[in-house]
């Protein structure tokens, strides 16, 4: 499960999913590495 | 982007936190209702022993108890669900201080307010938890 591999709760991964939360730097650098993307890649600022 | 990934279950992780929750918060409560019971029974709250101060504020010794579960909880969680935890404890808070001040006033205007401590307590509660239902649902 991918809350497991990320170490957050399936709630969390809900929220980043559906753009409800932005995650802390270490949390995004995770799931840079776990996708093997950049973080500007998978995340976009949306200014 | 995760539908291999996706899971409806609670994560390993999850569990893993509430498991050691409840293994911090159950001896806490239970400890209350223990030392509830013993001062129900033993105690003579209604007597006139300088004792019974001591015994009326025994069962706070295990309520600690209970705080420092939630506290090592709120250290265990991720950072979205510290947010929305401690959005709640603000929210509750926020009303258990509303709901003094309110009590206070009725209290100067004469009501009786012996029970002032517990409807603070259950508006605290009760804040704390519609508080954290709604950052959850934002």
């Amino acid at each position: 499960m991918l809350a497991d591999q990320l170490d957050v709760s399936r709630q969390t991964v809900n929220a980043l999913e559906t753009g409800r939360y932005d995650p802390s730097l270490p949390l995004a650098f995770r799931i840079s590495r776990l996708f093997e993307r950049r973080i500007e890649e998978i995340f976009d600022p949306g200014e | 982007m995760t539908s291999d990934l996706d899971s409806s279950g609670n994560s390993r992780g999850d569990r893993a936190r509430t498991r050691a929750y409840l293994r911090d918060f159950l001896p806490g409560i239970g400890g209350y209702l223990v030392v509830l019971a013993l001062v129900v029974r033993f105690g003579n709250l209604d007597g006139s022993s300088p004792w019974r101060f001591l015994w009326a504020v025994l069962p706070v010794i295990p309520a600690l108890w209970c705080l420092r579960a939630v506290a090592r909880h709120i250290g265990r969680i991720d950072d979205y669900q510290q947010r929305l935890l401690l959005k709640g404890i603000g929210v509750g808070f926020g009303v258990a201080m509303i709901t003094a001040v309110t009590v206070g006033f009725l209290g100067i205007a004469g009501m009786d307010t012996r029970l002032a401590g517990w409807i603070i307590f259950a508006a605290g509660m009760l804040g704390w938890v519609v508080g954290a239902a709604v950052s959850a649902k934002r």
